[in-house]
């Protein structure tokens, strides 16, 4: 695993200098990948019934979402297992997971925002997805509100391991209720994907896009974290 | 200007965009690489 | 599993070994028959705390009557709409809640006498004798705050069934938060201003359940038809209260539901932090 730093053999050390967060091909997959969605998703993509030259926006605007909620839930899984296992390297996971996954729903929200100004003409309409995804940037930010009143790290990793958990069980919630009632302005079979196959295969090399660039920045910042810990004494 | 196509005016800055974001993270990548020394 | 140290004496060594929950609270754990009592115990003695120094009724009951007389002088016959109203009830009550709530656990921070708790009292009683407090301190506020509201503001109420059942699962949504969050606050340095930082993202779900079923328990304005936040189906009027609210109460419940015992298991897990 990349991310597995230890301090003593300096054989291993010296392997070590070489060792980033993701394998070069990877990162040359990732490249040409998204390159691919944004070319797709400007000159490719069929438009949808209803949005006409919008379209393209959903190609970047869904997966950010999807992958900003997707972080959030790993964040609480994270703080989990940090609970269980006691190990700080958990908790610096958690955080990472929480930064970026905030990163990715701001801009996911942004996008929405211009879209919806477009599409129904104000920048924000209090649709149920619009409010959830608010809901989520609030929990983020009291998340981090939290950790950062605290001084000692052990105790900073474990009161915010506790309140991620609380944040998820409340977020799943969100989450059953929308595919439910959800009658609001967002277009519902476009974003559940059903109706056009080659709209819902563009949507998903999208989020698979997104979804590996989550991963290398999430390595990359756990590195970074694990490095800062280490350096401390604290891992 | 008549003849651009906007569509594609766009596409080039998101495309712009993306390179600077990916060189960024290429930049993070070797800082990452000095750090375990 | 080994036996717990005996406590002989008490240090304040900052790098005293980590105690494990069980031996922190081995001494101290009841079967079911005591949990009752010792329940009551906690919540007895929180009340009488509370009568003596009177911080949390004050400061609840302060912060309602202001909020109150506002909505009231601010919307007598300017025709608002029955969801605005709907959300100002619950404004009043929510932020009159987050002046006072956290106080169950804050106060053991602020006269250190925490330590002397986690060493005597069995920590499943504790929690659920302060989450019996903070609702009876609610029912409280709700007691007073839903008739006067309804009172100013000459609400035309069509279902108090649901009204009340609303107000029930508002009571018990808010409790169940609002108890493990305050632990987590006074464990985190005891700052009063972050408890509502950590509790309003939480609440908002509960929030949208609580506003629409009291929206749909209203009789219909026929002003705005639309539904509340997550729920966007309208509200017409040829429905009944409960028709229209039956969502909004499944809704609550669920929130309770799943934090209920989230809040119950987590508990430990702040309690025995350092």
């Amino acid at each position: 695993m990349a991310t597995e730093i230890q301090t003593s053999d300096p054989a291993a050390s010296a392997a070590r200098t070489t060792r980033g967060t993701l394998p070069v091909p990877f990162q040359a997959l990732l490249f040409a990948w998204i390159s691919g969605v944004i070319y797709a998703a400007f000159f490719v993509a069929p438009p949808v019934k209803g949005l006409g030259p919008t379209t393209k926006v959903l190609y970047f605007h869904v997966p950010l979402f999807w992958v900003g909620a997707i972080a959030l839930i790993l964040t609480g899984i994270y703080s989990g297992i940090y609970l269980k296992t006691r190990r700080i390297e958990w908790d610096t996971k958690a955080a990472a997971a929480a930064e970026l996954g905030l990163l990715f729903c701001v801009l996911g929200t942004m996008m929405g925002s211009m879209w919806a100004r477009v599409q129904w003409g104000a920048w924000w309409n209090w649709d149920p997805k619009q409010t959830s995804i608010l809901m989520l940037i609030l929990l983020y930010g009291a998340y981090f509100v939290l950790r950062s009143s605290i001084e000692s790290r052990p105790s900073r990793a474990a009161l915010g391991a506790v309140y991620a958990i609380l944040a998820v069980v409340a977020v799943p919630l969100l989450m059953r209720i929308i595919p439910y009632y959800l009658k609001g302005l967002h277009p519902n079979p476009v974003v559940e994907g059903t109706i056009d196959p080659e709209i819902r295969r563009m949507l998903m090399a999208a989020w698979a896009g997104f979804l590996g660039l989550y991963v290398w920045m999430f390595r990359q910042r756990v590195a970074v974290g694990r490095f800062e810990d280490q350096k401390e004494g604290v891992e | 200007m008549n003849g651009i196509d906007p569509n594609a005016i766009v596409a080039g800055v998101t495309f712009v965009l993306w390179l600077g974001i990916f060189l960024y993270l290429l930049r993070l990548e070797n800082k990452i690489k000095d750090l375990n020394r | 599993m080994k036996p717990p140290e005996p406590r002989t004496r008490f240090t304040w060594e900052t790098d005293v070994k980590r105690k494990t929950k069980d031996e922190v609270h081995s001494a101290s754990r009841t079967p079911h028959s005591a949990l009752f009592s010792k329940t009551w115990a906690v919540f007895r003695r929180e009340a009488r705390t509370e009568l003596r120094s009177r911080y949390a009724l004050n400061s609840i009951g302060m912060f309602a009557l202001i909020t109150l007389m506002v909505v009231g002088i601010s919307s007598t016959g300017a025709n608002v709409p029955h969801r605005t109203h709907a959300g100002l009830l619950w404004l009043i009550l929510l932020f009159s809640a987050m002046t006072g709530l956290a106080r169950v656990f804050v106060r053991e921070t602020e006269s250190r006498t925490q330590d002397a708790l986690r060493l005597t009292a069995d920590p499943t009683a504790l929690f659920f004798g302060k989450a019996l407090f903070n609702a009876a301190l609610l029912l409280g506020l709700q007691a007073i705050v839903a008739p006067l509201y309804i009172l100013m503001t000459s609400l035309p109420v069509r279902d108090f069934v649901l009204f009340l059942t609303i107000q029930i699962a508002g009571n018990l949504g808010l409790t169940v938060a609002s108890t493990i969050l305050a632990a987590l606050v006074a464990k985190a340095g005891g700052r009063n201003a972050l408890f509502p930082v950590l509790a309003l993202p939480i609440l908002l779900p509960l929030l949208m359940a609580l506003v629409g079923g009291t929206y749909a328990a209203l009789a219909p304005d026929g002003k705005i038809v639309a539904g509340v936040g997550l729920v966007p189906n309208p509200i017409e009027s040829r429905q009944t209260a409960w028709e229209a609210g039956a969502t909004y109460v499944r809704m609550a419940f669920a929130f309770i539901g799943m934090l209920g015992p989230a809040s119950y298991l987590l508990f430990d897990f702040i309690w025995s932090e350092d």
